[in-house]
């Protein structure tokens, strides 16, 4: 069941990771017609993901803490065991960026919602690059862990 | 804007507390996930299996961030700069990367 549980962690992960790679390149991009490929990437509406990437860090994170219980018994003991500090430093490193992203989103919703306030527009790009930041670390350190690793292995 | 000023206080709130949290050990419960089991105190390692912190961590910042923001006037919720809702958090990130520095040394 936990493998299953990780398996749509993953995936939502996935999705998160692409829509808010999507929404941080958005909110850095300068307002210009969107000539190419990399251009037409950015020239997406930021705003449209705000949402959506709520909803997905919410139920990634829910399903992470579920997985974690079990994750402290079987994977970081044997980690442990295996006298691997550094994997369950990374972990570590890992939990405490997700919580401080999970508290960060009513800050990051406030400054996606529209109309967009001109004068937010630093605190709407850091934000979004922070918690972008903090979705592909865990995403690696997930994959990394899972590598060392798995349930039931 | 003034009510959802309240938002970006409890994400100043509710960040902050959890760095503190985890660091000065303010969980408001720890769970024994051998036992399946939520403590208020702590138990003998030997017979309750490791300690699991992180839900008490995340459950006193929620509280504490809940907390203040119902209760800030809206004026002063409405007077915090933007720039403390991108400054603290890059902060608590360097912290967090001091304070995790142990297992890598």
């Amino acid at each position: 069941m936990f493998t299953t549980l990780l398996i749509i962690h993953g995936l939502l992960a996935v999705a998160l990771l692409g829509g808010i790679t999507h929404q941080t390149y958005s909110a850095f991009r300068k307002p210009a017609p969107a000539k190419n490929f990399i251009e037409r990437y950015g020239a997406v509406n930021g705003a449209a993901y705000t949402n959506a990437m709520i909803v997905l860090y919410i139920a990634a994170a829910i399903l992470g803490d579920i997985v974690y219980a079990p994750y402290r018994l079987e994977i970081r003991t044997a980690l442990e065991d295996l006298n691997l500090p550094k994997a369950n430093g990374i972990f570590e490193i890992k939990e405490h960026f997700i919580a401080i992203g999970l508290f960060m989103l009513p800050a990051y919703w406030l400054y996606w919602k529209k109309p967009l306030a001109e004068g937010s527009a630093t605190a709407r790009k850091i934000i979004t690059a922070t918690l972008a930041f903090f979705i592909w670390y865990g995403f690696l350190v997930g994959h990394i862990l899972n590598n060392i690793k798995g349930f039931g292995q | 804007m003034t009510m959802h000023a309240r938002f970006a206080v409890f994400s100043l709130v509710a960040t902050v507390v959890y760095v503190l949290a985890y660091n000065f050990g303010w969980q408001a419960f720890a769970y024994y996930p051998l036992l399946n089991r939520i403590s208020l105190d702590k138990l003998p390692a030997k017979e309750a299996g490791p300690a699991m912190m992180y839900y008490g961590w995340m459950t006193t910042a929620l509280i504490a961030g809940l907390v203040v923001a119902a209760i800030v006037p809206n004026k002063i919720a409405a007077k915090l700069p933007a720039a403390v809702a991108w400054v603290v958090p890059l902060l608590l990130v360097a912290f967090t990367l001091v304070y995790e520095k142990h297992w890598f040394l």
